[in-house]
């Protein structure tokens, strides 16, 4: 397995480490002893053929799927079946989902407010001040008082970003943030995602956008059946793969 | 036809004054009736879907007791078998409350809770209905448990069955005539007195008819005007609830079968 480490981080505690981690669907091996640990201010893709557990495991280190084994520890905190641990987790890393899930009966606006008025404790104010600039930096302030159904999918994702973000979350995870959107709406999301690691900001995204890869990522992780198979520098990772399966993987994806 | 209504009674009213006099007991019954439903039902419905098998198994043991009971084998029970089986002091309070009372109470709380199981199960269908998404991303951001089913999963779920909870409403006004075996003199039971007292059966039953009608197209307008009212900006009207088993809605209503139908 390669290891080529580009960041030189300066807080040398790991933001994320994933151990041994294991997850079943019934009789189905989701992940079967994935190792990984993300730095601080590590931006890392993840990519693999569909069913080989890249979401999974995401969605495994906020615990929206609970780990059958292994250990997963966040910004110091472990992952446990405790309720406080999860809830503390969960306020430190933001998600954005492939398919938006904003909320459709609140506006966009409250969309940002309502995690940081009802878990952060915010007053109204501070929240909406807060909520204001995040949505000013997703260039969507003037769509503020609209509804979801009322954006187009791209402006959807970005307000999705911006919700995340009100949370001040030390890590953003994205599961295929641009999947769902039509063609022409995937780079005002791609543009919103750089900035945002441009700030520094740690993240684990799930994509296929291989330009965005390129351009973003310190370390492209791929995965197949369960298993982290390769990792990387991307330049490297997608101009010479090292494994026959991360060749095909490339094959069928780059037309 | 209906002249009979404007002639006097023996105790110097006119009977339309019998029948009004229903008519505000039938309202009050399913108004207050339906207050305790909703209350009730949305709790349990809420008790249906959450994590916790025992509170899941409490929630649909209520489900299965007051809804595949006839309501008026309920009534019977709650006015003359719960005084039996409690102590005898309590049962005797409860037997000395004053009338009307005495048999109205125990209306209503018979109503509410028989109309609550029905409630409790569109309440269900609604959460269940609702996208996975939805949970998740109230997760994600820190919004669990009471604040996830506050803030994002009940308004959701509730707008969602606002048409299938006409035929609630509806449900429970209708309903409201059987509180006349336990002799809460509603609707239905002063018509029968007007029609006992004048042998004009068809105008006192006539009226009666006329009245539950007209309700029952009040009922449903004004469910009309609140799904528009809550309806979500940017969202296409008459959505459905695409629940997943909600129990099968009789279609007994007089109203045209407009929203009403669930499935």
């Amino acid at each position: 397995m390669q290891q080529e480490r580009t960041v030189s981080p300066a807080d040398p505690s790991p933001m994320v480490v994933v151990e041994h981690l294991v997850k079943r669907f019934g009789s189905f091996n989701a992940l079967s002893d994935v190792n990984l640990e993300v730095a601080k201010g590590e931006k890392i893709v993840l990519c693999g053929p569909s069913g080989s557990g890249k979401s999974t495991l995401i969605r495994c280190i906020n615990h929206i799927e609970k780990h059958d084994s292994g250990r997963i520890v966040v910004d110091g905190i472990e992952l446990t079946d405790r309720i406080c641990d999860i809830n503390n987790v969960r306020s430190e890393v933001g998600m954005v989902f492939q398919s938006f899930n904003l909320f459709p009966h609140l506006s966009v606006l409250e969309n940002c407010m309502l995690a940081p008025m009802k878990v952060r404790g915010l007053a109204e104010s501070e929240a909406h001040q807060r909520s204001m600039a995040l949505l000013r930096k997703v260039r969507i302030h003037d769509q503020a008082n609209k509804y979801p159904a009322q954006l187009s999918g791209g402006q959807q994702q970005r307000v999705a970003i911006a919700r995340a973000l009100c949370m001040q979350p030390k890590i953003m995870l994205f599961d295929e943030p641009t999947s769902a959107l039509d063609p022409e709406m995937v780079k005002e999301v791609l543009e919103t995602i750089v900035e945002l690691a441009q700030d520094g900001m740690t993240m684990v995204c799930v994509t296929h956008e291989m330009g965005f890869a390129r351009e973003v990522a310190d370390r492209v992780v791929f995965m197949d059946r369960g298993s982290i198979v390769e990792e990387g520098d991307p330049s490297r990772f997608f101009r010479a793969p090292n494994t026959e399966r991360a060749k095909a993987f490339l094959n069928q994806i780059i037309h | 036809m209906f002249t009979v209504l404007l002639e006097k009674t023996v105790d110097g009213q006119r009977y339309i004054d019998w029948l009004v006099s229903g008519l505000g007991w039938t309202l009050a019954l399913a108004f207050f009736g339906w207050w305790i439903a909703f209350a009730i039902g949305v709790v349990v419905g809420i008790g249906r879907t959450v994590q916790n098998p025992f509170l899941r198994a409490l929630a649909r043991l209520y489900v299965e007791i007051f809804r595949n009971i006839p309501v008026l084998v309920q009534m019977f029970l709650w006015y003359f078998v719960l005084p039996e089986l409690l102590p005898t002091t309590m049962g005797d309070w409860i037997k000395q409350i004053p009338p009307p009372w005495g048999t109205f109470l125990p209306a209503l709380w018979c109503l509410g809770l028989y109309t609550a199981a029905r409630i409790a199960e569109q309440v269900r269908a609604g959460i269940e209905a609702l996208p996975r998404g939805q949970d998740e991303a109230a997760a994600a951001l820190g919004l669990s448990g009471y604040l996830a089913y506050r803030h994002i999963i009940l308004p959701q779920a509730l707008r969602l069955i606002v048409p299938s909870l006409t035929s609630e409403v509806m449900g429970i006004y209708k309903n409201t005539s059987v509180a006349l075996t336990i002799g809460v003199m509603e609707l239905t039971a002063q018509a029968r007195q007007i029609s006992d007292a004048t042998f004009q059966t068809f105008a006192a039953f006539g009226a009666a008819t006329l009245i539950y009608l007209a309700l029952a197209l009040i009922a449903y307008q004004t469910m009309m005007l609140i799904d528009k009212a809550v309806r979500i900006p940017g969202t296409a009207p008459g959505r459905e609830a695409g629940g997943s088993d909600f129990d099968a809605v009789k279609l007994e209503s007089p109203v045209p079968n407009g929203m009403e139908v669930v499935k």
